[in-house]
């Protein structure tokens, strides 16, 4: 290195390296300006300028130095590596790979290069490429640790776990007997619990036993052994010898159902989905009587036996369960109880249970049978519970009645106000719902759970400024909103997305869903300091599981969401392009003029808006200069509107980019390939969307979406003109030789398969939707019959108290499907008239109970309304000028 | 009712959610990797019957200095999940785990646990019951809160990972 | 109470944080809307106004007013004390109460007072029982109840009450 430098400038240069190294940017740009005073030309000097500068945030400086330093010294592997670093900072690995393979030709034993160059095959999962390198580190260092670590372990990243146990083998006879020392007793624990793992991969199930049980006393972690342990007992058979274990591992930890269900798995009680004979239950219910008694604070001993217990012992268990809880006050006793509800006659004993309960505190104050009174807040608790389980039964009136004796009978309690959000929320009025999850969040400022709670609510309901405005109260002071962004506050960026998009915003909606996307790069991008770090910390089994959680990391369903979104975005801005200017003033043109004038004052003033918010940012933006020279610049959105996120080419092609990744990573979502049909149907690539098909009904042949998709697949090859080119042959061919694997269109017209398709799922008021839908997509000449197949289902009461079938999602959906099968106002207010009676709460349909019609739940009212708190009403003011009324009231009340 | 165990790698997503669900202090996802990556045993979760992470622990050890420290980095337990005393059984499972896998007396320290329990004095848990489960954990084992809450994302280093954002 | 489940009750002070707890109680206690001269006064005079807690839950509070008398001596003026309906008989009043003469004693303040209507006799019942005395009657104090009339309910707090 600057090897060509007289003795003062190499000094300087290796200053510069050092000071990169070291972080002291300024220092070095120094030096190196020192040494190009005499000597402009040197490569490598100019190299190692770049690099610093690109550390101090001159991207375009740094590239321009770094490949004229590299013209000046083609064979100074100085430079050539210096570019890939270059590279690699801009996530440009492949790039990146060929700089340091061009330095490794120069230097083919550069420790520093190779490792290097290791650290990126292990990004990009080069995994032959991984191994070659690390082999090569261990030939040139064996006397290293992490040389023989980093070799096992590309191996077993490449899929060969029996030669990682090899290397590791050859590694341990390197060591003296007394090894590891005191300080590395931890990490040594570690590479042997790992290669316990490595032989349990290779099945060799009882080798690793016995491995772990001869290192036994080098295992430091010792939570981790036991756990292993039973595993590798269980898997031999060993039962007897899993169950003391298992009891061993309980009476550390008697909450974690894991070892319950091991030592049932280990007493031959096990079952997937907790079917049991009925002396299989007399068997357990023994288990866990002899359990509780040992490990009285557990929970979880009292809640699993309300899994596999039925009828009479179900409800004694039950009652003895939720009582306590009940007094106690217990606000997640109904959501821990839940999964009980997907049992009909269970669900209707806890009911019954909730409403005894109910019933003997309202008369004596005290539970059931018992004399002992409990506290007042048992009460409010047990309306808690039920409101809940009426909530869950979809029986709103009821649900809201006991929520609200609830409130009546203790004001105080955010749950109480959070859980009749979520009932408004249930029953269709979002407005309301919002309204009271912010009267909750006021109830607490402190609290960021009910704060998320209410703009989760106000984003359901489209307020999405309200929201955020309330979001950004719990983010640090300053850069408020960009502070949701940088913590990868998902949730919302998610949420404001969908409803962004919901109100047509699609700049706005593409902003957030690109930006959870972006967070998905970046913890991609995470992993590339932990694979070194990793081999150094000898975290081994963890550093493996991440990299798989890596490679998984975008079948995660918040990526999906924001993918989807996106997918979903690009498809409407094709749909509906934004309107050009000319276009804007031609509808303009049509207006009256008071109302032009209206519309213009108001782009007037949005437009004015704007500017100032970004005159304000700018301000706030004013370049910092750190200590280490580099230059805090605080980013100003230049975009705050999407606005160029939607001046997109081709906005299908777009979509492609997120429909891959969908394709690749969640390839058994029926979402995926709905997509990916839509987008392939538009783009005319009539193969593609013939995949998306065969997809969709390798998921699910009877989902109605799936049907739709057939149909207007097979309506438009109908239409296809004949084939001319070969091309146009070709594709011909193959959907001829495809069609008759959709045994739904075996010699039967695209009519015929509707309706089939009609008959098959007459029950179902979707299915009878796509079906009529379908009809007149195929001849829309049958527009009444169509309308009469929707208006002719029937909503089928499910339960003896009154609650139906169908959900009110969907019948949102069947009225937009109305409305584009007709134009006649009359069908679609029919079915909006017809669904009002069935959903009272839902400001959609305009139920009678909704926010909407009744004003009832939103009013601004000063005492609940939050964030405008207005003066409170005087006119019941004593005439004292102390200006407050003693109450007298409340104190006539008051027996202490 | 609340399943309290070790977190694994897939957690750290939903950890992470139900840390900005609830708390103030927010950390980007790297942080919880640095964690499960250096001291994979000292992570817990709380998951309800349903799946869904309602609480967790992010311990670590502070090995600089020749005694060994606890530190609690994280403690959230979700509002809708309390009276269930889980940051209790959270923070035994992340002690008894410290103890566990460590020979050495050692104190655990707590940076935004000790904010967090003013916090809880102070608000829904005035009945006493978990904050005084936790102080009696505090006491008996040499808890020290900081009051403040200054955390870092001393990640790893890479020669080019300045670009990381506190 | 339920087997063996003694029920804490504690208080905690007022702060702009959890004042919605206090409009709640005073919402559904008392028959009017306070202004905000009412809630500045509570915060303002910091430990002397209280929510209680039943268990984890706001049952009541004590809102109080310093008020500076002529010559710099200090009184407190009880605006409101109040218990929700299903927790009164447990003590949570007494306990308020008792803690604004405590913290009286303990700052060397020596009148506490507030206006009670002439016929509500449980809360001057109430207060004489905690050595209140009426010392004044203010006619039509009230707009909008009859009688309009109220006293004024004192009590002193002299040495040899201070523990």
């Amino acid at each position: 290195m600057g090897a060509s430098l007289p003795p003062k400038e190499a000094n300087l240069f290796k200053l510069i390296v050092k000071s990169y190294e070291t972080k002291q940017y300024k220092k070095g740009l120094k030096a190196a300006d020192t040494i190009l005073k005499k000597f402009p030309n040197h490569g490598e000097t100019l190299s190692m300028k770049g690099l610093t500068l690109n550390c101090m945030d001159r991207k375009s400086e740094a590239y321009e130095l770094v490949r004229l330093g590299l013209k000046n010294d083609l064979k100074s592997h100085v430079c050539w590596h210096v570019y890939g670093l270059l590279y690699r900072s801009d996530r440009e690995y492949r790039e990146a790979v060929k700089c340091y393979r061009n330095a490794l030709r120069i230097d083919p034993d550069n420790i520093e290069i190779l490792r290097d160059l290791s650290l990126l095959q292990a990004q990009i999962r080069d995994l032959a490429g991984f191994v070659e390198t690390r082999q090569q580190l261990l030939t040139l260092k064996p006397n290293h640790r992490m040389n023989w670590i980093g070799f096992a372990v590309a191996h077993h990243l490449n899929l060969n776990a029996s030669k990682a146990i090899d290397i590791l083998e050859a590694y341990e006879g390197t060591l003296e007997n007394d090894y590891p020392p005191e300080n590395e007793r931890l990490e040594h624990g570690e590479m042997l619990l790992y290669k316990v793992s490595l032989l349990e991969e290779c099945d060799m199930v009882e080798k690793a036993l016995q491995e772990l049980h001869k290192k036994n006393y080098k295992i430091v972690d010792k939570l981790s052994y036991k756990e292993v342990e039973v595993s590798l007992l269980v898997k031999l058979g060993q039962l007897e010898e899993g169950e003391k274990l298992y009891r061993a591992l309980l009476s550390m930890n008697p909450d974690n159902y894991g070892y319950y269900e091991g030592l049932q798995k280990c007493l031959g009680l096990y079952s997937e989905n907790a079917e049991y004979s009925s002396s299989e239950i007399e068997q357990l219910e023994a288990l866990y009587k002899s359990l509780g008694l040992q490990y009285t604070w557990s929970s979880a001993v009292k809640r699993i036996p309300l899994d596999f217990l039925k009828a009479e012992k179900f409800r004694e268990a039950a009652d003895n369960y939720i009582r306590p809880l009940l007094a106690k006050g217990v606000p997640s006793l109904f959501s821990d109880l839940s999964p009980l509800y997907d049992h009909p006659e269970k669900a209707d004993i806890l009911e019954e249970l909730a409403l005894e309960i109910e019933r003997s505190l309202k008369t004596n104050g005290a539970f059931p049978g018992r004399v002992d009174k409990e506290p007042p807040s048992t009460l409010m608790w047990t309306l808690f519970y039920l409101a809940q389980n009426y909530d869950r039964q979809g029986q709103y009136d009821i649900a809201l009645a006991k929520i609200d004796e609830a409130i009546e009978h203790t004001p105080t309690v955010i749950d109480l106000y959070s859980i009749k959000s979520r009932i408004l929320k249930h029953g269709g009025d979002l407005a309301a719902a919002a309204a009271l999850a912010d009267e909750a969040r006021c109830m607490d400022l402190a609290d960021r759970c009910a704060n998320s709670d209410c703009v989760k609510r106000m984003l359901q309901a489209d307020q999405v400024s309200m929201a955020e405005k309330t979001a950004v109260l719990f983010t640090k002071d300053g850069e408020q909103h960009n502070n949701l962004h940088d913590m990868q506050c998902m949730w919302y960026e998610l949420a404001s997305g969908e409803s962004y998009f919901r109100q047509g915003e699609l700049g706005r909606a593409l902003k957030k869903f690109l930006a959870v996307e972006k967070h998905y790069a970046d913890i991609t991008e995470d992993q590339f300091d932990f694979h070194s770090y990793c081999l150094r910390k000898m975290t081994l089994r963890a550093y493996i599981d991440m990299l798989k959680f890596q490679d998984r990391l975008h079948s995660h369903p918040y990526f999906r969401k924001a993918a989807a979104g996106a997918v979903r975005c690009y498809v409407m801005l094709y749909d509906s392009p934004p309107k050009s200017a000319v276009e804007e003033d031609d509808e303009m043109a049509k207006l009256p003029a008071s109302q032009k004038k209206k519309i213009r004052q108001k782009q007037r003033k949005a437009v004015a808006r704007t500017k100032k918010e970004a005159e304000v940012k700018n301000e706030e933006s004013s370049v910092n200069v750190s200590k280490s020279g580099k230059r805090v610049v605080k980013p100003v959105d230049s975009d705050p509107y999407g606005e160029k996120l939607l001046q997109v080419e081709d906005p299908l092609l777009e979509a492609t980019k997120y429909l891959k990744l969908l394709q690749r990573h969640s390839p058994d979502s029926l979402e995926t390939h709905l997509l990916s049909f839509e987008v392939h149907m538009r783009r005319h690539k009539i193969l593609l969307a013939l995949q998306a098909l065969k997809q969709l009904f390798r998921l699910d042949a009877e989902n109605r979406d799936s049907h739709c998709c057939l149909i207007r697949f097979f309506h438009k090859v109908a239409s296809m003109p004949a084939p001319a080119t070969d091309a146009e042959k070709l594709i011909r061919s193959v959907l001829d030789a495809e069609q008759p694997s959709f045994s739904q269109l075996q010699g039967k017209s695209l009519i015929e398969a509707n309706y089939l398709f009609l008959e098959k799922h007459k029950d179902s008021l979707m299915h009878r939707a796509a079906a009529a839908e379908m009809l007149y997509f195929i001849e829309p000449n049958k527009k009444a019959e169509a309308i009469k197949l929707i208006e002719d289902s029937t909503n089928k009461l499910v339960s003896k108290t009154g609650f139906y079938e169908w959900k009110l999602k969907d019948c949102i959906a069947v009225h937009k499907i109305l409305g584009k099968v007709s134009d006649d106002h009359e069908v679609a207010s029919r079915w909006k008239v017809r669904c009002s009676e069935y959903f009272p709460y839902s400001t959609y349909f305009e139920g009678c109970k909704s926010s909407v019609v009744t004003r009832n739940n939103v009013q601004d009212d000063p005492v609940y309304g939050s964030i405008n708190h207005q003066e409170a009403d005087q006119s019941a003011m004593p005439l004292s000028s102390n200006g407050t009324l003693e109450n007298v009231e409340a104190l006539k009340n008051l027996v202490i | 009712m609340v399943c309290i165990r070790k977190a694994t790698i897939d957690d750290l997503l939903a950890m992470q959610a139900c840390n900005l669900f609830c708390l103030p202090e927010n950390y980007q996802m790297k942080y919880y990797f640095y964690h499960i990556l250096s001291w994979p045993q000292l992570l817990y979760v709380a998951e309800d019957y349903n799946g869904k992470i309602v609480g967790y622990v992010l311990a670590k050890m502070e090995e600089e200095t020749s005694e060994c420290h606890g530190h609690i980095t994280s403690l959230a337990v979700l509002r809708t999940h309390r009276k269930l005393g889980l940051a209790t059984k959270l923070m035994t499972a992340a002690q008894n785990a410290m103890e566990q896998s460590n020979r050495a007396a050692f104190n655990l320290y707590t940076e935004t646990l000790g904010y967090k329990i003013h916090d809880v004095e102070a608000k829904y848990y005035a009945d006493g019951e978990d904050a005084y489960d936790m102080r009696k954990v505090l006491k008996g084992k040499n808890f020290h809160g900081h009051g403040g809450h200054a955390h870092h994302h001393h990640g790893p280093g890479g020669c080019c990972s300045g670009d990381h954002k506190e | 109470m339920g087997v063996g489940r003694q029920v804490t009750i504690s208080l905690d002070g007022v702060r702009d944080k959890n004042i919605m707890q206090l409009k709640k109680l005073n919402s559904v206690l008392f028959p009017v809307r306070y202004n905000d001269k009412y809630y500045v006064d509570a915060l303002a005079s910091a430990e002397f106004t209280k929510l209680a807690y039943y268990s984890d839950i706001c049952v009541g509070s004590i809102a109080c007013r310093l008020e500076k008398k002529e010559g710099g001596a200090v009184r407190v003026y009880i605006m409101t004390l109040g218990v929700l309906a299903p927790y009164r008989g447990l003590g949570i009043g007494t306990k308020l109460l008792n803690h604004v003469i405590d913290l009286c004693a303990k700052q060397n303040i020596s009148e506490i007072y507030l206006h009670v209507q002439t016929n509500n006799d449980d809360a001057i019942q109430f207060y004489k029982k905690f050595g209140f005395e009426i010392t004044d009657t203010i006619q039509n104090y009230y707009t909008n109840i009859t009688p309009p009339d109220c006293y004024v309910v004192t009590r002193f707090i002299t040495q040899e009450t201070k523990k």
